[in-house]
């Protein structure tokens, strides 16, 4: 609980519209998409860098810990509150200050939904080109916290890629500005990177200079089916062994092909092992050589079925699918755990054998859904939340996932970070030396863990 | 005072529903008044997640949760958005129900949804507003808005539009016959639209009926949880248009209602739902009326050189599934420019009462909308729920725009001129 | 002490690889002071234990491919990476290749080739140098526009900290968000933070068809135009550099040299087909603009050559005038405006003083003859760029921005930040001693 007098302190910062304090509102910031909670002692809205910058101050003083987040659609609980923790919600902050296309950057406030910012560079025939599943939803401040990719990073890659500078608030509440409009802006050390993927544990992002791009002049979607997921998995090994990086290669099995069709209604056949989206981009006089290339490389994997999208909306609603798989098996079990583990592309087969082996083993349905391209996948473990046994086998059926994806030389977060969900399976990925390197960045930057504490990793006071 | 959630009938009839949502966030962007507020507790998510811990008991129903509750649009985004198929509006329509069932309505409340269910009190109320804006708050200087409704644009009949036709209003050479649902908003406050309706019916050899006794359909009733009033005028409705073939609204949020939310309120008395389904069956919107029914004859049109869009309003989008229609028609009149509105069938701040309860919000949403149909360059913004008529056209007015909002019905009535 | 010191590296790298001999340690080093000794280790496990024996005695080290900076490394120990220098697996599947740091980056570009893959960044310091410079350095080349920077092609490192325990990130993933990210934190953290020892790296298809078009023209103005046109046009070259006239000259195709002037080289890679077409779009485009010189490169080795010719160009204005060197940015688009600029600033451009241009990243590099007034022309060039969404590059750039925006507090936050950084993982200071000075 906040006292009356902390409150007004906060509401002199940021103004009374912008502070939750009621019970209903602290609820309703005690969540992300994991299934965890915890509600935090207050939520307050910055509008602007000072506000930012002020509340942190503040909070320093008052031995608030701060946890920084955006639309909660964490999915490693990287946005959770913690114990008596104050919200610094940047939801508020979405101004676009700057669309330079002639110069490929946009500069923003990191409250900003990630699709609102592609819909205005549409206008100018841009793109951003890191659009994770959740892009409608989450803001880029988020994105840039988890380092997010999606379904383009084959070709594109992730965030990382196209953050080029960075406002940031540390966390003694003073301001920097890290990176800037051009590539080679950094001093001494490429703090941009270490910011990005940093999960809100250095500082509170504000404002970011992103890297975009012009639409590619031309793009062909795919559709192919497979009886089993081993054919796709072998067109996916083919396809980069022939020279060409798509911008997509999405994979979903039967599980997922069912309840993906129930929600959009695509009429895809219900008892296919395996699809595979394919997407390719680049100057339209390359593109029906790929596209013939990939159709005989699917052929020869003994494709089902293989279909080039005729149009922007048949695209359109092949992506739909994909982009609202992962909420659609809500129709088969009210619960699900999602992994993003990641492998080397060519151990894909024995992760598939090793996913369905866990999947025996604690009898629960599991979903695979995978960035086959990238060898990111995303096991969905599917489960009651009231069933206490079922909880139980998740949770030893996720440290299973992670031991199997490590054992193939893998990681165990390929784009969601590890937050509170996966911290204590750190030291199965990391050596002592390794983590302690995190360690050391944390304190570098704060080194009393006043910023999203108990996240990544935990620090001693140092001395 | 907040009362600890106690599990209650009502919520634990939805308990399932509420464990559906996976808490994705996917439900935000469709989220209007999120998108606007950008507070999770105000947004499709965070209902649910409140419903939840009250549900559970988790939570009290306290000015917080109300707040939540009531921010919802009631206009259903969200469980098209949603990919694990929860539907937050009815969620939040059990809370409602819960939470009027639990506490009562707060008495403002009480008193607006019973007197849009008493005809007699109806009409007093708008007889009353009627002289309050003409004899004071015009005679205000400056005084254009109240919460953001444009009070002195807002046009309310001296006569309700049922007692300005008969009860038939018989066609020439007339092929058919339907009834008419007039509803509140037409009767009171767009009779010219509900001469219009009549006019383009009849036009097409359709005798129209206008029954003298119809009430309220229940869609504000049904909104905050008083099923029973609700209940109470829907079984007077249904006889009433009981030896009618066909019945066409002009209201998207009556059509919704009468065809679809009736099934839901008597979904609890099996031996009086078949008549509830057969009242459901012959439930047209005019635009769908008009288009499969009659199939109208482009020919008859006059010219008409006009920049047109559609905003569909949520109910007609949603409730009743109408997109097409509406636009397949303007597009069928000769010469008009039709231009597609961004986010057209996103909510225009309306949302019945919620744009005097949360008018902030419902400014900015209205707001959205106004730079909208300003970016389509249209000089006419076509929609087929009176609400909607009156909310757009009285923000365009108070941001001194020229742009004119009309109904269906009324462009085509000129049309036919 | 001295001679205890050398006995113990001696044990540890061996007797054979360790020179002490001033005049052959010459060959290592770079600048004047002179270190104890050059040892040159063949292991993970050797480097750990010399970095463990500096930072037990605190005596400074600092490491290069072949040849080391000796600044602030008077007493102190210079490490040669030439012996770790193996290609350890090439993964064809994953696309990804595992190599020693030492391991020459023109060599292993060439050895992929072969088998049809692909490590674009340029060699930081021309044909003789090192992925781990490369990667130790993380200089933006002028293919990162298209490619991305050297830091899009690290999957993973493994590194002897300053303490000298061993520390291993990343995998043959292309996506890693688990725990912090030092992967790429490392890139261009020029040896302080430890000794590069091996890199994972993430490799590409090898294009399937290239040419090379030249162009010469009159002016700076003329030549930047048409960049800017090919810009507008959406032509996005793996190369598109502008070498004005008195380092055009230093290009010559195999078919004798251009006509002089100041030249645009676009590099293409890409599909057959767009590649064409491109090549004679660009061709058409050169004539239509007035080229006085223009040619187009088919043929592989041809092709090669030029490139060939562009490193040894770069990395001898790299060696040799980069004490007086002006590396800045401005956007992209500015490039005129920059150029206009500048050629008020330095009135020798058509005939003396050198000058590269990455026109994709407006990246210019400016070598100014001896005449000009150096702190000066820094000064001017700094406020050109700052008006033109530009900067100097790295240290220097950050602290004129500061200095000329008033920023005191952030250029001191960020100074005490990355100092505090550097003295958590090398608490002795021993690293890289001319490094951040």
């Amino acid at each position: 609980m906040l006292t009356q007098a902390v409150i007004k302190d906060l509401t002199a910062i940021v103004g009374s519209k912008n502070i939750i304090t009621n019970q209903a509102g602290l609820a309703a910031y005690g969540y992300d998409a994991t299934l965890m909670s915890q509600r935090p002692v207050g939520i307050v809205f910055p509008r602007s860098t000072e506000d930012a910058s002020a509340l942190v101050k503040y909070a320093n003083r008052a031995g608030l810990v701060m946890v920084p987040r955006g639309a909660g659609t964490n999915l490693s609980g990287g946005s959770l509150p913690v114990e008596n923790s104050l919200v610094i919600c940047v939801s508020r902050m979405t101004r676009i200050l700057e669309i330079d296309p002639k110069n490929f950057t946009a500069t923003v406030e990191v409250g900003l939904v990630n699709f609102d910012l592609q819909e205005e560079l549409e206008k100018h025939g841009y793109y951003y080109p890191p659009d994770p599943a959740s892009y409608k939803a989450s803001t880029l401040g988020g994105n840039i916290a988890e380092c997010s990719g999606g379904p383009r990073c084959f070709k594109y890659g992730v965030t990382r890629d196209y953050i080029l500078g960075l406002e940031v608030v540390l966390p003694s509440g003073k301001v920097i500005e890290v990176g800037g409009k051009n590539f080679k802006s950094e001093f001494r050390y490429d703090l941009t990177r270490l910011l990005v993927g940093s999960e809100g544990t250095l500082g509170l992002v504000t404002k970011a200079i992103l890297r975009i791009l012009p639409k590619p002049f031309a793009k062909r979607t795919m559709l192919a089916i497979y009886n089993k997921v081993e054919d796709a998995s072998l067109t996916v090994a083919d396809i980069v062994a022939a020279g060409i990086i798509p911008t997509t290669l999405e994979m979903m099995d039967n599980l997922l092909i069912n309840t993906a069709d129930e929600h959009v209604k695509l009429g895809l056949p219900r008892d296919a092992g395996a699809l595979l989206i394919i997407e390719v981009d680049g100057y339209e006089v390359d593109l029906d050589n790929q596209v013939r290339l990939i159709e005989e490389l699917c052929n020869k994997a003994d494709v089902r079925s293989f279909k080039v999208a005729t149009s922007q909306a048949e695209a359109d609603q092949l992506w739909l699918a994909r982009r609202t798989v992962i909420g659609s098996v809500g129709r088969r079990r009210p619960s699900y755990s999602l992994q993003d583990v990641t492998i080397p592309r060519s151990t894909f087969p024995q992760m598939v054998d090793a996913i369905l082996a866990c999947s025996r083993r604690y009898d629960l349905p599991i979903g695979i859904l995978a960035h086959a391209g990238d060898g990111n996948f995303h096991p969905l473990v599917l489960f009651d939340e009231r069933d206490a046994d079922e909880v139980v086998r998740v949770h030893k059926a996720e440290v299973d996932l992670i031991r199997d994806a490590l054992a193939l030389g893998g990681t165990m977060s390929g784009e969601h970070g590890i937050g509170v969900l996966k911290k204590e399976y750190l030291d199965l990925e990391f050596t002592d030396v390794a983590i302690e390197a995190f360690r050391k960045v944390k304190r570098s930057f704060d080194p009393t863990a006043m910023l999203n504490r108990g996240k990544i990793v935990d620090i001693a006071a140092e001395g | 005072m907040a009362k600890e959630g106690k599990k209650s009938s009502t919520l634990d009839e939805v308990i399932k529903e509420l464990y559906l949502c996976n808490k994705c966030g996917f439900c935000q962007t469709a989220c209007k008044v999120y998108k606007t507020d950008l507070n999770e507790s105000f947004s499709a998510r965070g209902r649910v997640q409140l419903i939840k811990g009250v549900a559970e008991g988790r939570l009290p129903v306290d000015e917080g949760f109300r707040d939540a509750v009531n921010s919802c649009l009631l206009c259903q985004e969200c469980a098209v958005a949603c990919p694990s198929g929860v539907k937050p509006h009815e969620l939040v329509l059990a809370a409602r129900r819960y939470m009027q069932q639990t506490e009562g309505l707060p008495l403002d409340k009480k008193i607006i949804l019973g007197t849009l269910a008493d005809p007699f009190r109806r009409k007093v109320a708008f007889s009353t507003a009627r002289f309050l804006r003409n004899n004071v708050s015009n005679r205000i200087e400056g005084f254009n808005e109240l919460k953001g409704i444009d009070v002195r644009g807002m046009p309310i009949d001296k006569v309700g539009f049922i007692d300005q036709v008969p009860e038939l209003n018989k066609a020439q050479a007339s092929k058919g016959r339907v009834g008419f649902f007039v509803g509140c908003f037409i009767n009171h406050s767009l009779a010219k639209t509900g001469h219009a309706i009549v006019k383009v019916l009849n036009k097409n050899a359709i005798d129209v009926v206008v029954p003298k006794k119809q009430l309220c359909c229940g869609t504000p009733q049904n909104a905050y949880g008083d099923f029973e009033l609700a209940k109470k005028n829907a079984r007077k409705n249904i006889r009433l248009f009981k030896d009618l073939d066909a019945v066409v609204t002009g209201c998207g949020s009556c059509g919704a209602m009468l065809k679809k939310e009736y099934l839901h309120l008597f979904a609890d008395e099996p031996e009086f739902l078949p008549e509830v389904e057969a009242f459901a069956q012959k439930i047209f919107d005019f635009s769908a009326y008009v288009m499969h029914e009659i199939k109208l004859d482009p020919e008859k049109f006059k010219v008409f050189n006009h920049k047109v869009t559609y905003h569909d309003g949520c109910h007609m989008a949603r409730g009743l599934k109408i997109t097409k229609e509406p636009r397949e028609i303007l597009k069928s009149i000769p010469r008009i420019e039709y231009v597609e509105l961004r986010e057209a069938d996103r909510c225009c701040g309306a949302a019945g009462l919620f744009q005097s309860y949360f008018y902030e919000i419902a400014k900015d949403i209205s707001r959205q909308k106004v730079q909208n149909i300003e970016n389509t360059g249209a000089d006419i913004i076509v929609t087929g729920c009176p609400a909607c008529v009156h909310r757009i056209q009285g923000s365009l007015r108070l941001a001194g725009k020229e742009q004119k909002v009309v109904h269906l019905a009324d462009l085509l009535a000129e049309a036919y001129q | 002490m001295q001679d205890n010191i050398l006995e113990k590296l001696r044990s540890i790298v061996g007797a054979e690889q360790l020179v002490e001999n001033p005049a052959q340690m010459g060959a290592f080093l770079l600048g004047p002071e002179a270190p104890l000794a050059v040892v040159f280790p063949g292991a993970t496990g050797e480097v750990a234990a010399v970095v463990a024996l500096c930072n037990e005695l605190g005596i400074k080290l600092c490491v290069g491919g072949h040849t080391v900076s000796s600044k602030g490394l008077a007493g102190g120990i210079a490490m040669v990476m030439s012996r770790m220098n193996r290609v350890l697996e090439i993964d064809h599947e994953n696309l990804v290749a595992e190599v020693e740091a030492g391991a020459q980056h023109t060599l292993f570009q060439q050895q992929i080739a072969a088998d049809g893959l692909y490590f674009p960044p340029e060699p930081y310091g021309g044909e003789g140098s090192s992925i781990g410079a490369c990667i130790a350095a993380g200089d933006l080349d002028c293919k990162s526009f298209l490619y991305g920077p050297p830091r899009t092609y690290i999957l993973g490192f493994e590194m002897v900290l300053p303490t000298g325990e061993v520390l291993s990130c990343g995998s043959k993933v292309i996506k890693n968000v688990s725990g912090y990210d030092l992967i790429h934190f490392i890139v261009g953290s020029k040896g302080t933070l430890g000794v590069i020892t091996k890199v994972l790296l993430k490799l590409l298809p090898l294009p399937e068809a290239r040419r090379t078009v030249i162009g010469s023209f009159a002016s700076l103005a003329k030549a930047a135009q048409v960049i800017q046109i090919l810009m507008e046009r959406k032509i996005y070259p793996a190369r598109l550099n502008l070498l004005n006239a008195p380092l055009a000259g230093q290009i010559v195709p195999g078919t004798g040299p251009l006509a002089p002037g100041h030249q645009v080289l676009v590099d293409l890679e890409g599909f057959q087909n767009s590649t064409a077409h491109l090549s004679d779009e660009i061709m058409a485009l050169f004539r239509l603009e007035g080229a006085t010189d223009a040619l187009c490169v088919e043929e592989a080795g041809a092709i090669d050559d030029i490139w060939r010719q562009w490193l040894q160009l770069k990395k001898a204005y790299h060696d040799d005038v980069q004490d007086r060197a002006i590396d800045f940015l401005v956007g992209p688009a500015h490039l005129a405006a920059a150029l206009s600029g500048l050629e008020k600033l330095v009135t020798d451009l058509d005939s003396d003083s050198g000058l590269i241009i990455y026109a994709l990243n407006g990246n210019l590099r400016l070598f100014p003859t001896p005449g000009h007034d150096f702190p000066a022309l820094l000064q001017e060039i700094n406020r050109l760029a700052l008006k033109l969404d530009g900067n100097l590059a790295g240290d220097l750039g950050f602290r004129l921005k500061c200095e000329e925006l008033r920023e005191t507090e952030m250029w001191q936050e960020m100074v005490a930040l990355t100092d505090g950084i550097r003295s958590r993982f090398d608490p002795k200071g021993i690293l890289a001693p001319g490094v951040h000075q």
